[in-house]
Parts: C-alpha cells; structure tokens; sequence
C-alpha cells in the first residue's frame, strides 16, 4: 500500500514513465536512505505465499469453494501481469493522411545505427539514467575511433545563435518521458571540433574510417516491422455543437496484410480498436502538423497474455459471488436457527 | 463591401425597421448612445409592464430552445445557468424594476427569479442593468478598477461599467501568463472580465431588433454596421444565445456552427443569397421582440413555437436524439436533490432527537417521522437520478458531481435494505434505526459535498471523448461506486461503534453493571457484523469495477493496468478492505480494531476517490474543481485526530482496568 501510494505521490512530479520504472517494474527501490521492495518482488512474494497456503494449508471443504476460486483467480492475474510486463511490447504509429506504413516506433527506446558500407549494427539504449552505459560508449568508441564522446543529455537541443554560432543546451526532463529527445555530443580528435547526434538536425553524423569506406550514425527510435501495413485514409474529429471540445476521433485505415494485395478498409475510434493477431491498434491521438495536414497516431500494442486478466477477473468476481452468497446462507440459516 | 450592400437589402426586405428621427451623434458611441436611445422607446410602454405581466412571458420564453455548451437545452437552463455562474444565486433583487409614474413602487426592489431576469436581460436589458449581478469575492479587483467596493460583494452592470477598460487591462494581462503562474487576484480578473463581457453579450442578443439605428442612407447604414461589426468581433461569443439553426449548415463562412445567435445568423446571411426563407428567423425574432414590447402574449408564444419548430426539424434533419425540453424544466424547477437533500438532513435530526430523548413518550412520534421523511428523500433522489438519465442518455456517473449524487443514492439505498434486514431479522427497531440515521447522514453529507462540484452552475456538461461509452461508463462506474458507497458507510458505523466504545468506557470506568455490559456487547457484535458485511460487499464491488476498468483500459488503450492514479486509487481501496477482513480472520483485530480499520477504509475510499484528481495527472483526471484541497485535507486532518483520541482513551481505560 506504501507502495502504490508513494509512486503516485511520485508520478505527479516525475511523470508516469519513470514512477513506474522506479515503483512498479521494479525488485528493490532505493531512494536515499529509504529501501522498498518494488511492486514485482512484492507480487512474487505474494504469489508464492498465495501457492503455498493453497497447496498446504488450504482446508479443501465445499463451503470455502468460493475462497478457493477467489485465490486461484488472484493468481491467475498475478501470472498475467508477468507475462505482460516481460512480454508486451507498446509502440506508437504516426500516419498522415494517405500515408502507409508498416513500422511502428517504441515509445521510450532509442537506437544508434551504424551503417557502414552495406553493413549495418546497431546499439540500442534508453534514456532513463544520465549516463551512457559503458557498452554503448565502447562500441561508438570502435565504430568511429576519431569521435569522443564529450557529454550526454536526456533531454537536450542544439541551437543556431547569430552571435554565438552553435550551442547545445540542456532542458528539464519532460514529465511525459517520451517527448524527451537525447544529445550526444561528441568532440573530433582530429580537428577540434564539436558533432552532435540529435533527433533533429543532427541525426545523421558521416565520417570516413581508416580505409576511407563511409561510415553514418543514425538516431533513431526503436523500430518495430509489423506483420500489416497501414494505410490512413481518412482521420476525423468530431465536436459537440458549437464548441472545441472534441466528442470522438475516428480514422479510416486500409489494411495490407503480409502476402495479400488486397486492401481492406477498417474503422478505428475511441473503444473500438483495430485487432490483428497479437497486435492492437488504438485511436490515440489526432492532430495538424506544420503544413495543415492531418495526421492520426495509433498506439500499437503486442500482447499474447491480453485474455488472461479477463479468464482471471471473472474467476476472482465468481468467487467473490459464491463466497458472499454463502456467507449470506450462512448467517440466515444462523438466524433462522 | 459587397457583403455590406446584401446586409442593407436584407434589412429593407424584412421592412421591420422604425424609422426614427435621430442625428449620427447616437452613432459614434454604439455601447452608451443606444442604449439612451432605447431607453426613450422603452419609456412608452414601461407603465404596463410589471413583475406580474412579465411572468407569463418569461415561462413561455423558458420554453425556447437553445444550443449551449454543446448541447441542446431549455433557454430555463441556459438562465438558471449563466445567473449563478455571474451570482452564485438563483434570484436577484431588481431594483427601479417599474419607471416612470409610479415612483413610490420604483423605491422598493423585487426579488426576481432567474426566469424573469433572464426575460428582461434579453427583452429590456435596461432594467436590469443596476441590478447587482457580478459577484466578485475579492476587493483587491475593485480597487483597481476605480469601483468602490461594496459589503455585499455585488455588483452591477452600471457600477462596473465604467472600470470596464481597466477590468480588461488586468484580464489581458494576467491571460498572458501561463496556467500555473497566475495568482488568485489573475483569476479573478480573468473571470470577472469574462462575466462582465458575457453579460454585455447576452444583453445585447436582441440589441438589433431593439435599438433601431438609422437606415435612412447607405452611408450611415455602413457606419453603424461598422461598429457592430467590431463590437461583436470583440466578444468572439458567438456561442452565446444560439437559438437560430444554421440552415442546413449551408453558411460556408459558419460551418462548425450548428446554431447562430440572431446577430451572427445577420452578418453571416451577407454572404448568402436573399431568400425570403433565409429572412424568415430574423422575422420571427423581430416579432418575438415586438410582442414583448407590446405585451402581446398571444404572439409572443406563437413566435417561440415557431422558433422552436424549426430548431426541432433541424436537430431531426441531423439525426440526433431529440431534447427532452420539459423533463429538463421539471428538473430545474423541482430540484429534487436539494430536497432529497433537506429531508435527509430533518430525517437525520428527528432520529437524533428521538435518541436523546429516548426516556421520553414522544420518542415514539419522533421516531415514527423519520422513516417516511427518509423514504420520501430516497424517492427524490431516484427520481432526480431517473430524469437526469432520461435527459442526458447517459449512465448517471460520468464527472465528479455525479460521482458523489449517485453514491449518497446508493449509501441510501444500503441503508433501506440494512434496516429491513435488521427489522426482518433481528427484529430490532432500535437496531434498524441506527443503520437509518447512518445512512441518512451519509446521503445527505455526500449530496452537501456534491453541490460544491458545481460551482458554474452546469450540472449537465457534455461528455469528454474517452467517456464516449455507454455500456463501459455504466458498468464500471456504477460498480465502483458502489464499492465506494459500501466502504464509505462501513467506514460512519464504525465511527458510531468507536463513540460508543469510548462512552462505554468511560461509564464503565465509573461504574460496574454486568447487565448494561451484556446489552451493550449485543450491541457491539451487531455492529460489528455491520461493518464487516459493508467491507466485504464493498470489496466485492471494487474488485467488479476495477476489473471492469480494466477491461475497458484493454478495449480503448490497450493495456489492462497502467499504474494510473485512479488506478492505484481503486487498487488501494481493495488492498485496504483485504488486509481488514484478512487481518480480522488471522486474529490480529477483533471488534474494536476492525471499526478502526473501517474509519481508515473511508479515508481511503476519500484519497482515491479525488484525491487522485489533486495531482492532476493521469487519465482520470478531469473535471476537478479547485480549493478542495483544504477540505480534503482537514477532513483527513480530522479523522486523523479522532482515531488517535480514540486509541489513546481505548489504550488508557486498558491500561486502568489491568492495574
């Protein structure tokens, strides 16, 4: 209970993304001199503690048949938030109007990739710790020996000033973790001279190595190859009468199935996604970019255990029916007596 | 240019304008010059309109529909809403209300209801304009804009009318700032400036059948539109008083407008083609207008029949669901929930009463009142629960206000079985009492509560777009609530079991009865029980609508649980009720632990229930109200400070009766 209540007093100040790395995705939290168990020790300690009172000291009678689907369906959703928390994978895809595509971007996970010729290798990270972490600074290291890697921000930009020429300038962390955008900033042994890597400007850096073959780095985030290709064909806001509030989004998606030619058209809107093997597609935001273009973002989830939680609360909510109901046999027939 | 000369051939077609002698001076000023002007045409018919003719008219004009915050309503809510969003109140004092002859009537000032003030606000703005309507709580306002303050922290149109500049000075400059750095002074400039100009909009609705500016030349015809052009550009209200249906949506210039307000329907008609059809509502508005003036009743109400006629076949035209105009007037002229409020609160009293005075004969009188006080109260409340469903089409829970309405129905509702449980049961009407007078009080607490959500007079706002779903929206909130409901009242018996508790002890402390001891322990395992049943139910129906939520998280974002604050909310509550019945069950508390538990149960059924909207973050968090922090607080600061009392005085007469 501590728990779940620190990590929201947490969550209002740091965000949701790091309160939940932090709180709940965690063994062991340590915060100064305050040591807690994270949320996923605590769920295992619980399920073990759940399997061991069933199997020893459970007293198997008619009468507890409700305690005992109860507990079994607690475990069942305790197993289901493991498999999610490993498994899954969130991403988000961002089309515009008549814009296909079949890849979709991590919300948090950024990668580095080095092209070398036609030889490709790439070095994913996170931006979670202000640090990089010694694999990553190494392999850069390797990649392109001239580079030094000077400094590293979370959340950092690089701007042009008229007096001052370049400046890189680091920013706050944004509450909303995946709005924030690395820098690198890299010193060229050679000739003195400052290379940054951004999302923005900057994310490409070309050098040549040793053998004068070309060499880039591209920053990137992390990029999933999805089993469909997506097509929006039409994304609409609509608004209660007379006022900017939005009443429902809703896109028209044309759907390519691997190995299919044939486009299908699909309906996503607000409760009601798009469902494809493992994968779901969500309406999650809408809006104009910097032409005027419409654009829609799906939030694309993979997730096989999706079911697990359903099978476990309506065993759990059956339990909990037949537990009270004999209870309440129970007491009348107390009363009645 | 072109648009112009359409506009002044729309105005020669519907030939409605009087043509009056007046010179261009009237013109240069539009806000004060016309309203002089008028001010002389209202004086010939001001003799027969008083605050009993105007009633028949302002009920008829209750009737008219409107397009308002996105959603189509009765002009009686629209006045009902816009009157306490600028007072607070629901009637206003109107004071030189009668002109003219009769001068000694003109001294005493008549309460008006909203209705009426509405009527005149829209028919004869003048005479309401020194009636005091802009609340403004803080002073510092007032000085800056030159206005001396007043005790009664009411102003008038007239009395800020001149500080006007100044008051948009400040807005502009406090609007500037961003959300989080504007002080409470910022605030409130913001929101006078907007009343105030909302105001000035709402009067100025009819301003243009009303003023009767000179058309007799192109030229002044142009300057006068010129001004008005500005003067409603400067507002950008046209939202307010959308009574006219675009036609067929057909205005390219206004296709997001579903309804115009008569001043925009008239310049937006410039960039049409002169139908005679396309005239035809500002015909009827002129009219409505000029029955007002003439106090022709029988026109009056043909025009907002007319005018609601064709508002009616437009709403069809788009296929959407037909107001329920009536329901909704009974809804705001009966209030049943601040009735349902009142009785619970008489029933809550009468079985105090009846319980102090329990050595009484009239105990039996008392006590017989309270059931048919609280069942009339219940009745009310689902009665009001009903219409809002009716009127809304929508489960009964979709923001706060409607959160706590509808567990004081259900803490009502348990209290209603609870009593017929321990009357068919036990048998044991004093027992059946208590459980009525706990749930009395926590129907009407929660119904208090309530009222403070809605502080801009809306109790009927359109749904944001993730609540868009009617099957989720009343499952899951319904079970939730219900959960809450049941926790919550858990929560008052166990304060009732720990005031007993302590006043037994110290009696006992004072004085050995073995007799008084057996009765008073019945009394307390009965209690208990109570409290335990109430846990467990409200466990079960958490633990339905968590699961719920869940399953809705998995159908809209995709994903059964993200750690949102109302999520852990929901998860702390059924943590809590857990941890009580396991530890209960593992002998860790027994009675007098469990009611403790039970209070702390509320304290968490209250953190999670808004608390959570404090922090402002996350999915659930809309539609919080300000400055309940500090009620939160000192209620926790409260509750806090009883449980310790409690426990101290439990661990001290302890500690005596070992020694």
């Amino acid at each position: 209970m501590l728990l779940v209540f620190f990590g929201t007093l947490y969550q209002a100040e740091h965000g949701l993304y790091l309160a939940q790395k932090k709180f709940f995705d965690s063994l062991i939290i340590v915060d100064g001199f305050l040591v807690l168990p994270g949320a996923v020790l605590i769920m295992a300690l619980a399920f073990i503690n759940l399997s061991a009172f069933l199997i020893f000291k459970f007293n198997y009678r008619w009468s507890k048949l409700g305690l005992l689907i109860i507990h079994s369906g607690l475990m069942v959703l305790l197993l289901g938030g493991f498999y999610t928390l490993y498994y899954s994978k969130e991403s988000l895809m961002t089309l515009r109007e008549g814009e296909q595509s079949n890849k979709s971007m991590d919300y948090y996970q950024w990668q580095i990739r080095l092209r070398k010729g036609a030889l490709l290798e790439v070095f994913p990270f996170g931006i979670d710790k202000k640090i990089v972490s010694a694999r990553l600074t190494s392999s850069l290291k390797k990649a392109l020996p001239s580079l030094k890697l000077e400094q590293f921000y979370q959340n950092g930009r690089v701007f042009e000033t008229p007096f001052a020429g370049t400046i890189a300038k680091e920013l706050p962390l944004a509450k909303d973790f995946e709005q924030n955008q690395p820098l690198f900033i890299f010193t060229d042994e050679e000739t003195h001279e400052k290379v940054y890597l951004d999302n923005f400007d900057y994310r490409v850096i070309s050098s040549k190595d040793p053998q004068n073959d070309v060499i880039e780095l591209i920053l990137e985030k992390v990029v999933y190859e999805l089993p469909v290709s997506i097509k929006l064909e039409d994304v609409r806001r609509e608004l209660h009468p007379n006022t900017q509030l939005a009443k429902a989004y809703a896109s028209t998606i044309s759907v390519i199935e691997e190995g299919s030619e044939i486009p299908r058209k699909v309906e996503i809107s607000m409760n009601k996604p798009f469902r494809y093997k493992d994968y779901t597609f969500f309406q999650s935001s809408y809006g104009l970019d910097s032409d005027g273009q419409e654009f829609s973002s799906f939030a694309v989830v993979k997730n096989a255990g999706r079911l697990v939680p359903y099978i476990a609360s309506f065993l759990t909510t059956l339990g909990l029916i037949i537990h009270f109901i004999a209870q309440f046999l129970k007491f009348s027939r107390r009363r009645s007596s | 240019m072109k648009s112009f000369n359409a506009l002044f051939f729309i105005l020669l077609s519907i030939s409605f304008i009087p043509v009056q002698a007046a010179s261009h001076k009237n013109n240069e000023n539009a806000g004060i010059g016309v309203r002089q002007q008028s001010q002389k045409a209202v004086n010939k018919n001001i003799q027969e309109l008083n605050i009993k003719s105007l009633k028949p008219f302002s009920e008829v004009f209750s009737r008219l529909l409107i397009l308002d915050q996105g959603r189509y309503k009765p002009v009686d809510s629209y006045a009902r809403t816009k009157l306490i969003q600028f007072s607070g109140r629901t009637s206003i004092k109107v004071e030189k209300f009668l002109q003219g002859e009769n001068k000694k009537k003109s001294e005493q000032a008549v309460n008006i209801n909203y209705r009426d003030w509405f009527a005149l606000a829209i028919f004869k703005p003048e005479a309401i304009y020194s009636a005091k309507v802009f609340l403004i709580n803080n002073p510092e306002i007032l000085t800056a804009i030159n206005v001396k303050p007043d005790s009664h922290r009411r102003y008038s149109y007239d009395d800020l009318r001149l500080g006007v500049s100044a008051l948009n000075d400040f807005a502009n400059q406090a609007e500037a700032k961003p959300d989080g750095q504007r002080s409470l002074v910022d605030k409130e400039f913001i929101r006078v400036s907007n009343n105030f100009h909302e105001f000035t909009q709402i009067t100025n609705s009819l301003s243009l059948f009303q003023k009767k500016p000179m058309f007799r030349n192109i030229a002044v015809f142009y300057s006068w539109i010129g001004t008005y052009k500005e003067y409603l550009n400067a507002f950008r209200r046209e939202e307010t008083f959308a009574i006219i249906p675009n036609p067929q949506l057909q205005l390219e210039s206004r296709p997001e407008l579903e309804f115009l307000n008569p001043w925009t329907y008239f310049f937006e008609l410039g960039s049409l083609n002169t139908e005679p059809k396309t005239i035809e509502p500002l015909k009827q508005c002129l009219s409505l207008q000029k029955s007002f003036d003439d106090l022709n009743f029988n026109e009056f109400k043909k025009n907002i029949d007319s005018l609601n006629q064709a508002s009616f076949q437009h709403i069809k035209a788009l296929n959407k669901p037909i107001p329920k105009l009536s329901l909704e007037i009974l809804y705001n002229r009966l209030n049943p929930l601040n009735l349902a409020q009142l009785l619970y609160c008489f029933a809550l009293i009468v079985l105090l009463l009846a319980s102090i005075f329990s050595n009484l004969r009239s105990k039996f009188t008392l006590a017989k009142l309270a059931f048919p006080l609280f069942l009339t109260a219940f009745l009310l409340h689902s009665f009001a629960i009903i219409l809002r469903i009716l009127i809304l089409e929508r489960a009964p829970v979709s923001n706060l206000y409607e959160t706590f309405v509808f567990v004081s129905f259900i803490t009502a509702f348990l209290g209603l079985v609870l009593k017929f449980i321990s009357k068919i049961s036990i048998q044991d009407e004093e027992k059946a009492k208590l459980s009525l007078s706990v749930s009395s009080f926590a129907a009407f607490m929660l119904l208090l509560i309530s009222s403070k959500f809605v502080t801009d007079g809306d109790s009927m706002k359109v749904l944001i777009a993730v609540l868009d779903s009617n099957f989720w929206l009343s499952t899951h909130v319904i079970a939730e609530m219900i959960g809450y409901a049941g926790v919550s009242l858990a929560g008052l018996i166990g304060h009732v079991y720990l005031v007993k508790e302590v006043m037994k002890s110290v009696w006992s402390l004072k004085q050995e009865g073995t007799e008084l001891k057996a009765a008073a322990g019945e009394e307390f395992i009965f209690l208990n029980k109570l409290i335990l049943g109430m846990i467990g139910f409200g466990l079960c129906f958490t633990f339905l609508g968590t699961m719920l939520g869940g399953i809705w998280a998995d159908q809209s974002w995709g994903r059964f649980w993200g750690w949102d604050p109302k999520e852990n909310g929901a998860l702390l509550i059924l943590l809590w009720t857990a941890i009580t019945l396991h530890a209960r069950l593992a002998g860790y508390i027994k009675g007098f632990g469990v009611a403790v538990f039970s209070v702390i149960g509320t304290m968490v059924v209250m953190l999670s229930w808004f608390g959570v909207n404090l922090l402002g973050v996350g999915l659930h968090s809309y539609g919080f109200t300000q400055g309940l922090m500090t009620n939160l607080f000192s209620y926790l600061g409260l509750e806090i400070l009883f449980l310790a009392t409690v426990i101290g005085l439990k661990v001290f007469k302890d500690r005596v009766t070992v020694s």
